[in-house]
């Protein structure tokens, strides 16, 4: 290196004293530098995607005979995406928290951090990166399941507000995977976090329902059930829910109006929070098992029942 | 912009549950000063470092960069300094104008400008062929040179550089020595360095300061220090022990102390290296016929022992002291 005293006009231009980048570049530009820096060595996307369609696979042809019996006329594939969808998009939400634990162990998040760029930025660029690249999977799932036969009910917009919610719970998991990447820059604590919720889908009714309403679930209600279903049992209480134990088919409904429709998403927007709330393990499954089993399920023979939307006494097969 | 380039740290202290791993650190780099902070492991020139460069805060104390105070005005301490820290920091999967050009991005400077200023500093550190190989291809020398170009993507007035030389080799060593001093010559910029090596403190610094146990065990120039050490020593190898003994009696007055160890004839005495000349032409007076001769420096022990009282390894403290908190 026989040109390093060599002199160099190192100071030709004018010293960047106070000029500084927008927030917005700043962010993008470190997004983009994760995005390259996952496809090029692309450790972390590969496994998750994999192991998502491995199980979308696996439990669509394992259990696909058995739903007839608590699905019966409906595809246990409708049943099953949601599951996979929000598998993927939990554990591509660890792409954030380990993009970053791997810098601050490698040390380039300290060269960041002698930059004046925004701390946000740091931490946001990021986590925006691992948004698109967890919509990426999700994409490509939801393709998937299309070729192997879904037949979502509310068409183009159902799947694509999959999509965003699937984005949305991801990048607010994300940011519990960045915060033990930054809190303990372990690059072991993080990848256990991600893996945190894998046990907890056991206590969920993500391979079989704990009540047979669909609606337990937002994004289950959507695809199976179709955006009228979803306005008119929660705006009319006193719609009918699709009989558990026959075999008859859920209504057929035509597509609304433009302006139903949109009710419909924001409805749909509201519930998907609220039963993302009810679902959490906290409030034990066990309890809300129990309480929505019939009386006359004594004698070995399990019978599940709907669930009431008013607390008041359940009537086996509605 | 300010013309103010000094360092200034007023009673540092860094605390880690119960221990100091700085305590009560003061100092002043004047502006345009080459300063070297020596010390074993565990003595806190990382942790200062860490410090001074806003990426820790202490838990006491104050300090400037600059003019600048690092707590309250951290962000015009990192545009004006430039930091290549012990542990390099390169993502191995970028290459080597990824990297630059997003650093000088960050500094505030176009896409443009960024990648005119990485193309540059590729070209001052030697790398301009390597820039579609990616970084973790790299040898240790080139990674080390890649970070010091890091440092300078936004021209800083005041760089740290914390133990810029550690497992180099000696070439790589005197390469980044010279781009240091040429730095320091051609754009007056001021130089905190670490290092465990008095050689690179003597080569390199104005004055350099000893941390032991995260205090300022002594501060000077670095001849000055030495003057007050004594004990460099001449080592005179000859045929035989013999020859050895008469050599040392002819060579006695000069030196504070002789003895003979075998066939070597040791000699000790403040600024040995002057009286080189006279010990060779007495030898070659009397035709005593050396067979090699030797000139040792007090290292970095004997400094410990003169101004600590205890060695360098009895004061080597636990590694993980040292490491920078994240």
């Amino acid at each position: 290196m026989a040109t390093l005293a060599q002199s160099t006009n190192l100071q030709a231009k004018s010293a960047p004293a106070e000029r500084s980048m927008p927030f917005i570049s700043q962010t993008a530009m470190l997004a983009k530098r994760t995005l390259v820096t996952n496809f090029r060595d692309p450790a972390a996307i590969v496994p998750s995607l994999i192991i998502s369609i491995f199980f979308l696979l696996v439990n669509s042809s394992t259990l696909s005979g058995a739903a007839n019996f608590f699905l019966p006329g409906q595809s246990y594939l409708g049943f099953i995406v949601p599951l996979t969808i929000i598998s993927s998009s939990l554990s591509g939400a660890s792409i954030a928290g380990q993009s970053i634990v791997r810098d601050i162990e490698r040390g380039y998040f300290d060269k960041l951090m002698l930059t004046p760029v925004s701390r946000a930025a740091i931490v946001l660029g990021p986590m925006i990166a691992g948004a698109m690249l967890l919509a990426i999977q999700t994409v490509l799932i939801i393709g998937l399941a299309l070729l192997m036969g879904l037949q979502p009910n509310t068409g183009i917009v159902g799947v694509l507000s999959v999509l965003v919610f699937s984005v949305f719970i991801g990048v607010s998991f994300a940011g519990f995977t960045v915060g033990m990447a930054l809190f303990t820059g372990s690059a072991a604590a993080t990848g256990g976090a991600s893996f945190l919720f894998f046990p907890l889908t056991f206590l969920t009714a993500t391979y079989v329902p704990f009540s047979l309403r669909p609606d337990a679930q937002g994004h289950r209600l959507v695809l199976a059930d179709g955006w009228r279903l979803v306005c008119l049992r929660h705006l009319r209480p006193a719609y009918p829910h699709p009989p558990p134990l026959t075999a008859t088919p859920p209504p057929k409904t035509k597509r609304g109006a433009p302006c139903q429709r949109c009710a419909a998403f924001l409805v749909s927007v509201a519930l998907s929070g609220s039963n993302h709330r009810c679902a959490t393990p906290a409030q034990s499954a066990p309890t809300a098992r129990r309480r929505h089993r019939a009386p006359s399920s004594r004698g070995g023979k399990f019978r599940v029942v709907a669930r009431p939307h008013r607390p008041i006494a359940a009537t086996p097969g509605q | 912009m300010s013309n103010n380039r000094e360092i200034v740290a007023d009673n540092l202290i860094k605390r880690y549950g119960d221990f100091n791993a700085v305590d009560g650190v003061s100092f002043k780099v004047a502006s345009g000063e080459i300063y070297g902070f020596l010390g074993p492991n565990g003595a806190g020139k990382s942790t200062t470092v860490t410090m001074l460069t806003t990426l820790g805060l202490p838990t006491d104390g104050h300090a400037t960069v600059g003019g600048y105070d690092i707590v309250l005005q951290a962000a015009q301490v990192r545009r004006i300094a430039g930091v290549a820290l012990q542990d390099i920091g390169l993502d191995p999967i970028m290459k080597s104008m990824e990297l630059l050009t997003i650093q000088a991005q960050l500094f505030g400077l176009s896409k443009r400008d960024a990648t005119q200023r990485a193309k540059d500093l590729l070209e001052i550190v030697g790398l301009s062929q390597f820039t579609e190989r990616r970084v973790g291809k790299y040898s240790g020398g080139m990674r080390r040179r890649l970070d010091l170009a890091m440092a300078l993507v936004h021209q800083p007035q005041i760089l740290f550089l914390d133990e810029p030389t550690t497992g180099l080799d000696p070439a790589s060593r005197r390469d980044i020595w010279a781009e240091v001093r040429r730095l320091n010559r051609e754009y007056d910029m001021t130089i905190f360095l670490t290092t465990q090596y008095l050689e690179e403190a003597d080569e390199l610094a104005d004055r350099i300061a000893i941390m032991n146990k995260g205090k300022v065990a002594v501060e000077g120039q670095p001849a000055a220090l030495k003057a007050g050490l004594g004990r460099e020593s001449v080592n005179v190898t000859l045929r035989d022990n013999e020859t050895a003994e008469r050599a040392k009696t002819l060579l006695a007055d000069m030196f504070d102390k002789a003895q003979v160890d075998r066939r070597i004839v040791r000699l000790y005495r403040q600024n040995a290296a002057q009286v080189v000349p006279a010990v060779v032409n007495r030898l070659t007076d009397q035709s005593i016929e050396a067979v090699s001769l030797t000139l040792t420096q007090p290292t970095l022990d004997d400094v410990f022992l003169q101004y600590t009282g205890q060695s360098l390894e009895e004061a080597e403290a636990p590694a993980e002291t040292e490491a920078t908190p994240a």
